[in-house]
């Protein structure tokens, strides 16, 4: 068993335990929380509960469609999670490299609630057990190699004693042996704020190392033959190689030779090493000096040194789209860096040749998890003009389009919601969502009213426009096409989402129904097509070229793409918080973004 | 007896603060909720991430649970219903409540990963928020009972109490309170959208047990003292003494819990801005107030 809790003979506190797991379910969804509402389902109804993270979570469930990559991070994610822990697959079927799920069911409502019954029932019996299997993630598997603590040039793949001086050596990790350099530094932690978010190729420099600040030097340097160690205390003491005091029995501290100032030296940043402050101000070298907890780090924009932290964030991290991986450095609370990445993203070359253009269309939906009817209607529109064909229910098309553009502002909310701590408002958009997809034109009208007040309540919601407010300002002719606001901040954009879904009920109830999207007949046209739609993201393009009926190439261009271009200025020196939350307000979709 | 008496409470009162809580972060009201909850963590793996700080680890929850417990040992229920009345009382409680930031630190520090340690770091900045919004609104209240004893603090309300005396200096304290429990929107250092979990980030079974424990009571000892210091204590018109302070620290406790879930999580900088823009001119004018009622209406 690969989620169960290992017991020689569980009694019956541990069927009381296991029956009390079964009824306080946290989940950790993957790819997220987003495709379980864009998919129908309503994980609160169903007693799931959102876990924050992965060892806040007790059962991992997945959902389609996904990825490689996808599931290597959720591989890594499950690791983390403590037993007992259990898997729930609904709609797919291969997950490798994750164990067998525990649970298989079909993806809908019935299909969650049935399985969670199982899942209950599979806690109260399985949640400790005498057979336990240990599952290592692949991604998380790294290298052990094994080291003298005196000699650090001696590295054996072997436990052993050191050929110098006879001490046992000491295993240490290398990660994956990739042959990448900067993977050296690699620290494979199962701390889950680093390696369970992202993965763990992402990881160059590992929080854990440095916020720990041992301040150790690279191993390369430690090794370096102009090294030299003298005591803190005892500045005359000087010797070649590590050791102890001979007046006061401190351990020796490693001292660099004037000749290395240049190399530590960072961009257009350097710095005076320690000795030749030390020699300004008259002080004994090291002595109650904090220079060399910073030595090497880079200048924060303020002149300070700092270490600097690099944090994984995504891609199941609760405040940001479900799938995105984000990567940012810390420079204290403050962003010095930010990049992006996506776990799940689409790729438009044809592969495997001109595929036909109802499975193009079928192919491209299929891709686009959280707004499939969107693009499903931009590679309709782009074969017909390529087709030189014109689509006779534009009208109800963009209907359609509108109820797509709801649900996609709902989940945005939700996530807004679930980021800022506002539990009602988070509530109301999943429930509200949730009523929107698959509703039909009469449902959608009815609804019309409880959607009016929701969005009222959300622009009413105390000190949350000022929350909003100092956040997230886009630099001055950036390439953003997304919802325009007034205000051009957080704020703003908020405010510009609500009136969109004013705006698209306002449109499905003068187009009067809504239409199903089909692509027209094109028969065995051939040509250029470029077509173009309003996502609730922003414009997407799409060029197709048709031969014989067929797509030969296509070209998509999505609004996320070029949205991702503004995610390093607009977290620039900003504070964490308001970082994520700059993120959020653009509304990435990974979805969207290439592979 | 009364030990018995105050140990039951202190489980009552706890187990009602985390029925509250989970009641206001689900919408739904489960009794057995936090007993279930419990008996999960309590089979749950204890993970030690590797490279952890392990002392600090170990160490930062039990001490959060010690403060609070410490801090409630100056809460009077009723008259002689205290563990002990001391003199310094007031300030005691302040004191006690200081190690809170040590805990928060160490429990941030400890597993030695980049959520936690940033939501240990972001909780010292909202101490040098909140620090003088707790003690200044204290000395008012100290100001008019002419004591620092909770006793005799809650016997200087007999007249009035004090959230109708200084109703600002309430109002301070509340905010103040708010932020030293960490409850939203004050949540920085446990948000879960902005730091997954952040000090909890890496807790799991036993040990999250202790710090979630040691988060309730110190709610809950937040509340008793809002009780004590404005809302008369156990001062009521009828019935057992003891009763009134239960009800009034569960309704405190209520009222924190829900009313914070309605806001947006507050900035760090906003919450500092209006700390020391705001909160502490608006509390030294509270003294000066007091200063004046206290000499010109004692009630």
């Amino acid at each position: 068993m690969f989620g169960s809790r290992e017991f020689s003979k569980p009694n019956l506190l541990h069927g009381l335990i296991g029956r009390a797991t079964g009824n306080d379910l946290r989940v950790l969804v993957v790819p997220g929380p987003e495709l379980a509402l864009a998919g129908g389902l309503d994980l609160m109804d169903a007693g799931l509960r959102m876990a924050s993270g992965p060892r806040d979570a007790n059962v991992l469930l997945l959902l389609p469609p996904l990825g490689d990559k996808m599931l290597n991070a959720a591989s890594v994610a499950f690791a983390q999670m403590p037993r007992p822990r259990a898997i729930v697959a609904l709609g797919v079927k291969n997950i490798s490299p994750l164990p067998e799920a525990d649970i298989y069911g079909e993806l809908s409502q019935a299909g969650l609630i049935e399985s969670v019954n199982s899942l209950r029932l599979h806690f109260a019996q399985n949640s400790f057990s005498n057979s336990v299997q240990s599952f290592d993630a692949p991604a998380l598997q790294s290298r052990i190699e094994y080291t003298c603590p005196m000699h650090p040039e001696v590295v054996s793949n072997q436990p052993g004693s050191c050929p110098k001086c006879g001490m046992d050596l000491v295993p240490r990790e290398t990660g994956t042996d990739t042959g990448q350099p900067e993977e050296k530094s690699v620290q494979k932690t199962q701390s889950s704020s680093n390696a369970a978010h992202a993965h763990s190729s992402h990881v160059k420099t590992a929080p854990a190392e440095v916020d720990h600040g041992e301040h150790k030097k690279a191993d390369g340097e430690s090794g370096d033959a102009t090294a030299k160690y003298t005591c803190p205390m005892h500045p005359e003491v000087v010797s070649d190689e590590p050791g102890s005091c001979p007046k006061c029995g401190m351990f020796l501290e490693p001292v660099k030779a004037e000749s290395d100032h240049g190399s530590h030296s960072h961009g257009s940043h350097s710095h005076e090493s320690e000795s030749s402050v030390s020699k300004l101000i008259g002080l004994e070298p090291g002595f109650m000096s904090m220079i060399e907890m910073t030595e090497g780090t880079p200048r924060s924009s303020d002149g300070l040194q700092m270490e600097w932290i690099t944090v994984p964030f995504g891609p199941f991290f609760p405040g940001l789209p479900a799938g995105f991986g984000l990567e940012l450095t810390l420079d204290g609370d403050n962003v010095a860096k930010a990049t992006t990445s996506s776990f799940c993203g689409f790729s438009d070359s044809l592969e495997n040749g001109p595929i036909n253009a109802g499975d193009y269309v079928e192919n491209l939906q299929g891709q686009m998890p959280l707004a499939p009817l969107t693009y499903r209607l931009l590679a309709c529109r782009a074969i017909e003009a390529a087709a030189e064909k014109t689509s006779e229910n534009d009208n109800l098309r963009d209907a359609t389009l509108a109820q797509e553009r709801i649900a996609s502002q709902l989940r945005w909310l939700t996530n807004l919601g679930r980021q800022l701590g506002l539990k009602g408002i988070e509530r109301k958009a999943a429930k509200l969502q949730l009523l929107i997809i698959g509703a039909d034109y009469e449902q959608i009208i009815k609804l019309t009213p409880e959607l009016s007040q929701f969005i009222k309540k959300v622009k009413a919601t105390p000190f949350l426009r000022r929350r909003l407010d100092a956040v997230g300002e886009l630099p001055p002719q950036s390439n953003w096409d997304g919802p325009q606001s007034i205000e051009n901040n957080a704020a703003g954009r908020l405010v510009a989402r609500l009136d969109d879904i004013s705006q698209s009920l306002a449109l499905i109830k003068k187009a009067g129904a809504i239409g199903e999207i089909k692509l027209a007949e094109i028969g065995n046209a051939a040509g250029h097509g470029h077509a173009s739609v309003d996502t609730a993201r922003g414009k997407a393009n799409l060029h197709v070229e048709l031969k014989g009926g067929q797509v030969i190439s296509a070209k998509l261009d999505t609004p996320s793409m070029r949205h991702t271009e503004l995610v390093a200025p607009l977290t620039d020196q900003q504070e964490l918080g308001d970082a994520l939350v700059a993120i959020a307000s653009i509304d990435i979709s990974p979805w969207e973004m290439r592979v | 007896m009364s030990s018995f008496v105050l140990i039951a409470s202190l489980i009552f009162a706890t187990y009602g603060v985390a029925v509250i809580e989970e009641w206001v972060s689900t919408n739904r009201l489960r009794l057995a909720g936090p007993l279930i909850s419990t008996l999960r963590l309590l089979g749950q793996e204890n993970i030690l991430p590797r490279k952890s700080d392990r002392l600090f680890f170990e160490v930062g929850p039990v001490l959060l649970l010690i403060a609070a417990l410490l801090s409630l040992a100056v809460i009077p229920l009723a008259p002689g219903l205290i563990v002990t009345d001391l003199a310094t009382g007031a300030l005691f409680f302040n004191a006690a409540l200081a190690y809170v930031l040590v805990a928060m630190i160490m429990a941030g520090w400890g597993p030695d990963g980049a959520y936690g340690m940033i939501g240990g770091w972001r909780f010292l900045g909202q101490l040098i928020a909140y620090a003088m919004l707790v003690v200044m609104p204290i000395t008012t209240v100290a100001m008019r009972a002419e004591s620092l004893s909770t006793i005799d603090i809650v016997n200087s309300q007999e007249m009035l109490w004090n959230i109708a005396y200084q109703p600002l200096g309430f109002l301070l304290f509340l905010f103040a309170g708010m932020a030293m429990a960490f409850v939203p929107p004050f949540d920085l250092p446990v948000a879960s959208g902005e730091l997954a979990g952040g000090v909890e980030a890496e807790y799991t079974g036993v040990r999250l047990i202790i710090f979630r424990l040691g988060r309730m009571v110190l709610i809950l000892s937040v509340s008793s003292a809002i009780v004590v210091f404005y809302l008369g204590g156990w001062l009521g018109p009828f019935g057992p003494d003891w009763s009134w302070s239960m009800i009034k620290i569960l309704g405190v406790a209520a009222l924190m819990l829900s009313g914070g879930r309605m806001l947006p999580r507050i900035r760090e900088a906003t919450l500092l801005a209006w700390s020391w823009k705001l909160g502490i001119p608006l509390a030294l004018a509270n003294i000066f107030l007091v200063g004046v009622l206290v000499l010109v209406v004692p009630l």
